[in-house]
């Protein structure tokens, strides 16, 4: 068990995982550790409530982590189906001629 | 190569467990395999440009060959108007003693023969200044009077002569600048080693004009022959006429320069001249075969851009409409009648031969004009419809691929513009994930380790 304070960030960290807000996770999953840290400073040496607080964190970035790896991914996905779109049919026509796209990429 | 990195404070002299707070950086291990699928998503992305490009270079093809055929169309458009320009032949004019007159004709001239014979030339009054004492030998220099003003007077009428120097060369430049109508000219009346220039004034008509030069109520000049105007007779006619200059209009469009005297009547004929029309029609035949080739490069196998374009064969068939032109009446009703014919392959060619024997006299029923009807009216009308700059078939239809054009660079802009976006879009979310999993991975392994230190019995995730 963890204070209900620490829960409540830990749920922040986890909307900003589900939700892709990259730029906001580092920022909330430090926050949270920082606040993991103090609590257990303020435990008793050996209180088992400090191990449990540790391991939700460590959990919390390992889960952290999958989801925004999964989210890059999704990212990734999209480039390729950019890829493989053909979203224009190509018209009957004469052969095609060379043309000159400055599409600066 | 990109690799994951972390920054993790070491620690410090505090023996507290935990360090304050850790910061990380760097980039994941996924960035070196993110650069190439973004390149390769916008490059693929673009392939619908190429596309778009393609259609434009093409429709821009159809454009040119449009142009082509349009200049080849003028070309015959400019033709026909030269036939018909020269549909009544050009009046011309030959003479039976050239050495005794010359003749000229414009348009207005009648077909006809005159007659005339010259019997005088006639003469121009001439007058010269007396000797200078001395002797002027340099006109650049020297005048024959100080004065600065002169009184030129030529049959009665006064001009005020004011040179822009004091030599008599600035004296005759002046009088030939005047309107006395006259003409000054220097001449040296002594042998070479006693040079005496003389001012002399000649008349510019064939007549007995009086011509004096004055410096105050000082006579310059002395008449030294007086002049008299050409006579002549016309066709015979016993009456002999007068003219002060010797060019004489005999007819309304008909002009002769009268250059000697004659002992006999001299003939000037006038005549209705072909050759221009003849060169207009072979000329004709010419641009017409350049026409259809033009056009039958844009059908069959190998053909041009416009492959396919109902146009081609509207402008096909314009070009036989003029070939098979009939006009149904008159002795000339057909263009084989004038010599142009058609090959078995479609190629005109023209007959001169042909041409020469007809009867120019049936041209004019043939041919019409642009408003009356014949075959300058049907030619006109056919080819204005594809070639007119407004209104034809030709200028629609280039109008129509310019739209096309238009519309397909406005589409490949905004094209760019998408790609641009969603490149910058997939660049700012690749990134911040990338930043977010190093950050992520330097914590959960710091913590990890961290946590490992604190409780070695038990294990994370």
């Amino acid at each position: 068990m963890i204070p209900p304070y620490l829960e409540q960030l830990e749920e922040q960290v986890r909307c900003a995982a589900a939700s892709r807000q990259y730029e906001e996770i580092g920022r909330l999953a430090a926050a949270f550790a920082e606040s993991v840290r103090a609590y257990t400073q303020t435990l008793p040496a050996g209180d088992a409530r400090a191990g449990d607080a540790m391991r939700r964190l460590v959990d919390l970035l390992s889960w952290s982590l999958v989801m925004v790896q999964g989210g890059r991914a999704a990212c990734s996905a999209e480039l390729r189906r950019v890829r493989t779109a053909n979203r224009y049919s190509r018209r009957d026509g004469p052969p095609a001629r060379t043309a000159g796209i400055n599409l600066d990429a | 190569m990109a690799s994951s990195t972390s920054s993790v404070p070491s620690s410090s002299s505090s023996t507290s467990l935990y360090n304050p707070s850790p910061t990380f950086s760097g980039t994941s291990t996924f960035s070196s395999s993110f650069q190439q699928v973004l390149t390769k998503a916008v490059q693929e992305a673009s392939l619908p440009m190429q596309e778009m490009q393609n259609d434009v270079n093409s429709l821009t093809s159809q454009q040119s060959a449009l142009t082509q055929i349009e200049s080849s169309f003028q070309t015959l458009s400019s033709d026909v108007q030269s036939i018909s320009s020269n549909a009544s032949g050009t009046p011309a004019s030959s003479v039976s003693d050239p050495t005794a007159i010359s003749a000229t004709t414009t348009s207005s001239a009648l077909p006809g023969t005159y007659s005339i014979q010259v019997d005088t030339m006639g003469s121009y009054s001439t007058a010269m200044s007396a000797a200078g004492s001395p002797a002027i030998t340099d006109p650049s220099s020297q005048n024959i009077s100080s004065a600065s003003s002169y009184t030129l007077a030529v049959d009665g009428t006064d001009t005020t002569i004011t040179p822009v120097g004091s030599s008599l060369e600035d004296l005759a430049s002046a009088i030939n600048s005047s309107s006395a109508g006259v003409q000054a000219t220097i001449v040296n009346v002594g042998p070479n080693n006693a040079m005496d220039y003389r001012l002399v004034i000649t008349s510019t008509s064939l007549a007995a004009d009086s011509i004096q030069l004055s410096a105050g109520s000082t006579p310059l000049l002395s008449t030294v022959s007086t002049g008299a105007p050409a006579t002549y007779s016309v066709n015979g006619s016993s009456t002999v006429l007068q003219t002060n200059s010797p060019t004489v209009t005999l007819s309304p469009g008909v002009t002769v320069n009268l250059l000697a005297t004659s002992t006999q009547p001299v003939t000037v004929t006038v005549t209705q001249d072909y050759s221009a029309l003849q060169s207009a029609l072979s000329q004709f035949a010419t641009d017409y075969n350049s026409a259809v080739t033009a056009v039958d490069g844009q059908i069959g196998l190998n053909a041009g851009p416009l492959s396919g374009d109902s146009i081609v064969y509207t402008m096909s068939n314009v070009l036989q409409s003029m070939a098979q032109y009939a006009s149904g009446s008159g002795s000339l009703s057909t263009l084989n009648d004038l010599g142009l014919s058609l090959s078995d392959t479609g190629t005109m060619s023209f007959d001169a031969s042909t041409f020469s024997a007809l009867n120019m006299s049936d041209l004019a029923q043939f041919f019409g004009s642009a408003t009356t009807g014949g075959f300058i009216q049907a030619a006109t009308n056919a080819l204005s419809s594809v070639d007119d700059t407004n209104t034809g078939d030709l200028a629609t239809e280039y109008n129509t691929l310019q739209t096309q054009i238009t519309q397909q660079n406005q589409e490949i802009s905004d094209e760019q513009a998408r790609i641009g976006d969603m490149e910058s879009n997939l660049e700012s979310q690749l990134s911040q994930a990338d930043a977010a999993i190093a950050t992520l991975q330097s914590q959960k392994t710091y913590y990890a380790d961290l946590f490992q230190a604190e409780f070695p019995s038990t294990s994370t995730t």
